[in-house]
């Protein structure tokens, strides 16, 4: 199968330079749709699904491979081959930040510079170290994700029951942005919410940037201040957004903030 | 009139004005409007009484997400919010909101984001139902589900074990009648021989049906890849059916695609199953004419092929309406059918659900008296070119085992007796133990060249007999061939036969030919002292898997003994490996067990079993824990210091963790698969 199928992998923009973005753990690609337009004239953009979100091919979807994010930092050094990029930048949001470090950490000379959007290597409080939850709370997302999936909602029943009174709802509302196959999102959430590379950060040699929310829950502004102590060489802005996802609720800030770095 | 028209509506506006507002606040559903960051500005009535908040705690003091408990606020920020965002609006979002006095409120939530004229959110409004009602419907109608697909599980384990129950008489009874055949007998007798060997072996054919379906029904049925030469395969299959198109006088003809690439990685198991049905059912339901298999080539690519396979008769064909109904379980066209043909209406079901395996379909086009034409394609990974290796068992010629010196272990007397008429046949040596004891001391009394081991015994199974042979000190209790005899099929048991260090399976009832053939390979090899292509992994005779600990501190393990053994076959070596991963599995817990309560039999029991193993893989740093987790336990007869238990316990578990890593790697990247085991 092809990398860039596997991956649902968008290539636009015009410029030399390109600039990988990738989604977190809840959506797909499409996340992004606030920030890109304002790099298409200057970049190459490089958008994708992590295999078993957005339109992913979930065939590829192997539960040994995704036991941890390297199997995900994998997929993203096979796009940037397939692609033949030189020396991107890579814009990773929530979990997929980590993934993007783990990816520099394999293929040091692979990016230019690394973007990490709301970063924690670790979402469990352990000792004196601050990830803002507990392994019960893990659980209950868990829980949250199942009541979502079966819980009749219209945002999957279509794919339970095919959607026949309502064609015209039929793409554009059913494909919807967030929906994963349930198996998986609960395997991912497993992977994203269980993973701990805090080790990792002091192996990331590549010229990073933080960006941290104010009122972030999913990843506390400790978290990202403990990146940015253990990344060598980074950098980290705190913006004024508050919540997890500052690509879609405050795009001018996060836009501003990553054209000052790049 | 108009003036007074013009009152009345005045009054109506001021109604609607009056009953819209209370609406609003005491409608059934909560209503609720925040700020695009969660900030509540606005609650009815309703949604403060569900909620048990006075306004002022709530407005301009909560967010949304405040409300909710953590797993649900996690939803919030990676799902709920993202979602509203990109869509403009979310529909029966299930949340469970947490109320003043903490209990919990399931709700559904419909949520309008409204926006300014840069299309920038401005307002959230949001529409509550409270669903507790149907959460208890929900929890009921789950419960009802795992209830029933338990029952059906149950129901199916135990069609299955029913009818391996079954396969053992059934052994005996076609057994027995083919020896019956070929002594003395008159012709009556010989009509009543034949009836009968033809129906057991329509019944064994049955239970076997049976069997499939049950396994394929519980997705216990996992697809092998092997090379496969696709002309050798269908060949012999053509022959199988050959006997009885001739009988009927049906011509048989093949044709294959001159393009067709010379060997493709497939399951030739399966693959001939589905063709077997298709063929046998050809001829069964043609009575002129002719019956025909075609090997199309539709795709080629350097790494695969399409190939589509079809299987046209000219026989009675079938009815339109009743196309479909053919793959259906238990269904034949008509009644009449069963009545004239037999069978169980299991084929075509099977064959489809076998297929699906192969993300392929089955279809077929029929016209009545005519003929029916099935066909199916298959998406293959293409094989080496190389040509299959010269095989001592390959069909032609009948191998000699004359003289070869053989033990029985088998307590069943009809089986004994069974196989030991063929033995005579043959001129095959043996003698019998009727148990395991009893062949562990054959074994040690007489030099044999091969032994053949029921699984199932009292007193001592053959596994326990298998090991405790394989313990024995002296290097050729290591190199004895020893072939279980089972009526379980192979892939139950392949990792407790592999730990026993059984080289080889037969299934019962056994085909005579594949018995001769298998005595033929191991005992020529044993007699010449060379080694012999095996099926399991524990048992190959290795030098390195007794010598004694060389580096406890080098690499955990390596495939290299496994790759000299294998060549460069990579199934094999990529079936070896999901094997002892799966042994592995299995011994890490029995190893923990048995350090936890001390127990020295099953501690040394289960180092018996992997010594071998651990040998092959040159696993030198877990060989060595176990041995001194041997030698503590044997210690821990007199302390009751715990604490080098446990710690060999971990370490004994970190060296599996490692092995366990390395080899679903190794599996991973080299052959890109997973350990998705055939039983559960």
């Amino acid at each position: 199968m092809r990398v860039t199928e596997r991956n649902n992998v968008n290539v636009r923009g015009t410029g030399e330079k390109a600039l990988i973005f990738a989604h977190g753990f809840g959506c797909d690609q499409n996340m992004w749709r606030f920030v890109t337009p304002a790099f298409e004239d200057t970049h190459k953009i490089v958008l994708f699904d992590n295999v078993g979100a957005g339109k992913s091919d979930s065939s590829a979807y192997n539960k040994l491979k995704y036991e941890t994010l390297q199997g995900y930092a994998d997929d993203v050094l096979e796009i940037c081959e397939a692609l033949e990029l030189e020396r991107p930048v890579f814009v990773g949001h929530s979990v997929s930040s980590m993934i993007g470090a783990l990816a520099a950490i394999q293929a040091p000379e692979m990016f230019e510079k690394l973007i990490m959007v709301g970063p924690s290597p670790c979402y469990i409080n352990k000792e004196d170290y601050i990830g803002g939850f507990s392994q019960e709370d893990i659980l209950e997302l868990l829980e949250s994700l199942d009541s979502n999936y079966l819980g009749w909602s219209t945002a999957t029943a279509p794919a339970i029951m095919g959607n026949p009174d309502r064609p015209e709802l039929g793409e554009e509302l059913t494909n919807s942005f967030c929906r994963t196959n349930p198996e998986i999102a609960k395997h991912f959430a497993r992977t994203t919410f269980l993973s701990d590379n805090r080790a990792d950060l002091k192996k990331l040699q590549t010229k990073s940037l933080i960006l941290q929310c104010s009122d972030d829950m999913i990843a506390p502004v400790e978290v990202g201040e403990f990146v940015h102590r253990n990344v060598a060489d980074s950098e980290m802005i705190l913006l004024e957004a508050t919540g997890h996802c500052p690509n879609l609720s405050a795009p001018e800030e996060t836009i501003a903030a990553i054209k000052s770095f790049l | 009139m108009r003036k007074g028209d013009h009152s009345y509506r005045m009054d109506h506006k001021g109604l609607i004005e009056e009953s819209a507002e209370d609406l609003y606040e005491n409608a059934p559903c909560g209503y609720l409007s925040t700020l695009p960051n969660g900030l509540i500005v606005k609650a009815n009535k309703t949604f403060l009484k569900w909620m048990g908040y006075a306004a002022e705690e709530l407005l301009y003091q909560k967010k949304f997400q405040d409300l909710l408990p953590i797993g649900g606020r996690m939803y919030y920020e990676t799902h709920y919010a993202p979602l509203l965002r990109m869509q403009g609006f979310v529909t029966e979002i299930n949340f469970d909101l947490r109320r003043k006095k903490r209990q919990l409120l399931p709700v559904l939530v419909n949520t309008t984001q409204l926006k300014d004229e840069n299309s920038k959110p401005i307002l959230n409004r949001t529409t509550v139902f409270n669903i507790t009602d149907r959460k208890g419907y929900e929890k009921e109608l789950l419960r009802a589900k795992k209830q029933a697909e338990e029952a059906t599980r149950i129901k199916a384990e135990f069609l299955s074990t029913v009818s391996h129950e079954i396969r053992t008489p059934m052994n005996a009874i076609i057994s027995i009648a083919n020896l019956l055949l070929e002594t003395n007998y008159t012709q009556e007798q010989s009509q009543y021989l034949s009836t009968l060997k033809a129906s057991s072996e329509n019944l064994l054919h049955l239970i076997n049906d049976i069997l499939d379906f049950s396994k394929l029904e519980s997705g216990k049925v996992a697809l092998a890849e092997r090379e496969v030469d696709l002309k050798e395969l269908v060949t012999s299959l053509l022959h199988g059916v050959r006997i009885a198109a001739q009988d009927k006088g049906l011509a048989l003809k093949l044709a294959i695609d001159k393009d067709m690439p010379p060997r493709v990685l497939g399951d030739p198991v399966k693959i001939g199953q589905v063709l077997t049905n298709l063929l046998g059912n050809a001829v069964k339901f043609t009575e002129r004419g002719s019956v025909s298999l075609e090997l199309e080539l539709e795709e080629l690519t350097d790494k695969e092929a399409v190939i589509s396979f079809c299987v046209e008769d000219t026989g009675i064909g079938i009815p339109k309406d009743k196309l479909e109904k053919v793959f259906e379980e238990f269904a034949q066209a008509d009644y009449d059918i069963n009545l004239r043909y037999g069978g169980t209406g299991l084929g075509l079901s099977i064959s489809r659900k076998l297929l699906a395996l192969y993300g392929s379909k089955l279809t077929v086009k029929s016209q009545e008296g005519q003929g029916s034409t099935f066909c199916f394609a298959l998406r293959l990974k293409l094989g080496q070119a190389a040509p299959a290796l010269p095989n001592d068992t390959a069909a032609g010629h009948e191998p000699d085992v004359a003289g070869v010196k053989l033990l029985l272990v088998e307590d069943n007397a009809v089986n004994v007796m069974v196989v030991t008429k063929y033995f005579e046949k043959w001129g095959v040596d043996f003698d019998v133990a009727t148990n395991g004891v009893a062949g562990v001391a054959k074994v040690m009394e007489q030099d044999y060249d091969l032994v053949l081991m029921d699984l199932h015994m009292p007193e001592m199974d053959g596994y326990e007999a298998t090991a405790k042979i394989r313990s024995l000190p002296e290097s050729k209790y290591k190199q004895l061939p020893i072939i279980a005899l089972s009526a379980s099929t192979e892939k139950d048991f392949a990792e407790e036969m592999a730990g026993a260090g059984i080289n080889d399976f037969i299934s019962k009832p056994f085909n005579a030919t594949e018995l001769r053939n298998k005595i033929a390979h191991y005992a020529y090899a044993a007699t010449k002292g060379l080694p012999y292509h095996t099926t399991f992994t524990g048992q190959q005779p290795m030098p390195t898997a007794h010598t004694p600990l060389q580096n406890p501190d080098g690499p955990a393990y390596d495939l290299s003994t496994f790759e000299e053994l294998l060549g460069e076959n990579e199934a094999d070596l990529e079936e070896l490996v999901k094997i002892t991963i799966r042994n592995f599995e299995v011994f890490q817990g029995k190893f923990q067990a048995a350090l936890v309560s001390r127990n020295l039999e099953d501690y040394k029991f289960s180092c018996h079993k992997i010594t071998v193993t651990l040998g092959l893989l040159n696993a030198w740093r877990l060989q060595h824990a176990i041995t001194q987790g041997k030698d503590l336990l044997e210690e821990a007869a007199t302390t009751a210091d715990q604490k080098p238990l446990d710690e060999i316990a971990k370490a004994i578990h970190l060296e599996f963790d490692v092995l366990l890593a390395g080899l679903n790697a190794t599996l991973l990247h080299r052959w890109n698969q997973t350990d998705t085991p055939d039983t559960p």
